[in-house]
């Protein structure tokens, strides 16, 4: 970034896409895509699925720019889309699950997600798996509502005050859920919360 | 737990986003230097920040270029401005040669009076239209008119229009006998067989 130059916010991005800048898009892809496929990857334990699905919402929200309401902030319309797409998915991994009645890959078993190796030797390769599959069982474990919220929270980066519109709860019960999924998280994941 | 402790705890999780009030954040920090097992939550709630942190994944590196080449040519898209600069420039076009016509052709009709000098030049140009229609059908009933004169003018032409128009009426008899008479064909046909089988 330029010093001295503000980069543009959402929402400008947004009115410079809609006056035809199809890269201000791209700026905001860039901006989103990890936060969006990290979101994704922890709600549905599945690299490719989390890939995929991101690129759906991000294709979603282009194609319904010009409903976007600029009152709203931009980061709580994405999340809000890439939740319900999460939702849909789940639904149908279910669906498949009872038809065919027997696990589906990333339903069951998180399998696929340790986390990137690079220069590390074999130990460390098996420390960091072991942390990566106890961050998501400990995920897991959690009530849903608490783990929507820790997710939000943490992958999606969200402020409070967004994840209090996207859920639709009060600031209140969001600050006290994400301090009782902590909690949860911090007995869970004790032996890794070292120095 | 006690009520005071715990709302110690819960402020934790709120410094830890940066959601303190400044009075809150200063009682928390009075309680933390006098309170060794607040601290020590403290310090679990960053390091369980952090681990959470390490375990972002790296986005595919071409994410964001599929993203791009995947975008569909969304419905706005045709509805934007941009997208009628062409056709609503053209127009204008159209639309000012016309008038600077028009306005140049109604000047001199009704000079000082553009507007009645532009309807009446609209006038003019229906009028010319309904003219150069109706010249158009004269001369099409005129260009027949002449072909038959011309027939008519020499025996020869004239005798070959009769012969030809004889021998389409003979043509459309055969084709209508034809179409009479195969039906009584299978008749008589099935009739021989009833008189060969009696």
């Amino acid at each position: 970034m330029t010093p001295g130059i503000e980069p543009l916010t959402d929402e400008e991005l947004v009115a410079r896409a809609l006056a035809g800048d199809r890269d201000r898009f791209g700026d905001l892809v860039q901006r989103y895509q990890s936060r969006l496929v990290n979101y994704l990857f922890r709600l549905l334990r599945n690299i490719d699925e989390a890939h995929e699905l991101s690129q759906e919402v991000f294709l979603k929200v282009y194609q319904a720019l010009d409903r976007y309401d600029p009152r709203y902030k931009f980061s709580t319309w994405i999340f809000r889309v890439a939740q319900n797409a999460a939702i849909d998915q789940i639904r149908k991994r279910r669906l498949k699950l009872v038809s065919l009645s027997r696990p589906e890959d990333g339903e069951g078993e998180a399998h696929d997600w340790d986390l990137p190796s690079a220069d590390r030797g074999p130990y460390e390769d098996l420390r960091n798996l072991e942390r990566s599959e106890a961050i998501q069982q400990a995920i897991d474990s959690l009530p849903w509502d608490y783990r929507e919220l820790i997710v939000l929270r943490h992958y999606g980066e969200l402020p409070y005050e967004e994840i209090a519109r996207l859920k639709e709860m009060p600031l209140g019960t969001v600050k006290n859920k994400l301090f009782r999924g902590r909690q949860a998280l911090k007995e869970k994941l004790m032996e890794f919360l070292v120095d | 737990m006690n009520t005071h402790h715990e709302r110690q705890l819960e402020w934790l999780s709120h410094e830890l986003d940066g959601a303190l009030a400044p009075r809150e954040r200063e009682q928390l920090k009075a309680s933390l230097a006098q309170d060794g097992d607040l601290c020590e939550q403290r310090r679990e709630l960053h390091q369980l920040d952090k681990l959470l942190a390490s375990s972002h994944l790296q986005v595919e590196a071409d994410f964001q270029s599929r993203v791009m080449r995947s975008l569909p040519a969304a419905g706005w898209e045709s509805r934007h401005p941009l997208s009628w600069r062409w056709a609503v420039a053209i127009l204008l076009l159209l639309g000012g040669s016309s008038a600077a016509l028009v306005g140049t052709g109604s000047a001199h009709a009704v000079p000082g009076q553009a507007i009645f000098g532009a309807l009446g030049a609209v006038v003019d140009l229906f009028v010319a239209g309904a003219l150069a229609g109706a010249g158009l059908l004269s001369a099409s009933w005129k260009g027949i008119g002449l072909a038959m004169g011309d027939i008519f003018a020499k025996p020869a032409s004239f005798v070959g229009l009769a012969l030809f128009v004889v021998l389409l009426n003979l043509l459309f008899l055969s084709l209508l006998r034809g179409g009479r008479r195969a039906p009584r064909g299978a008749v008589a046909r099935s009739g021989g067989r009833r008189h060969d089988d009696g």
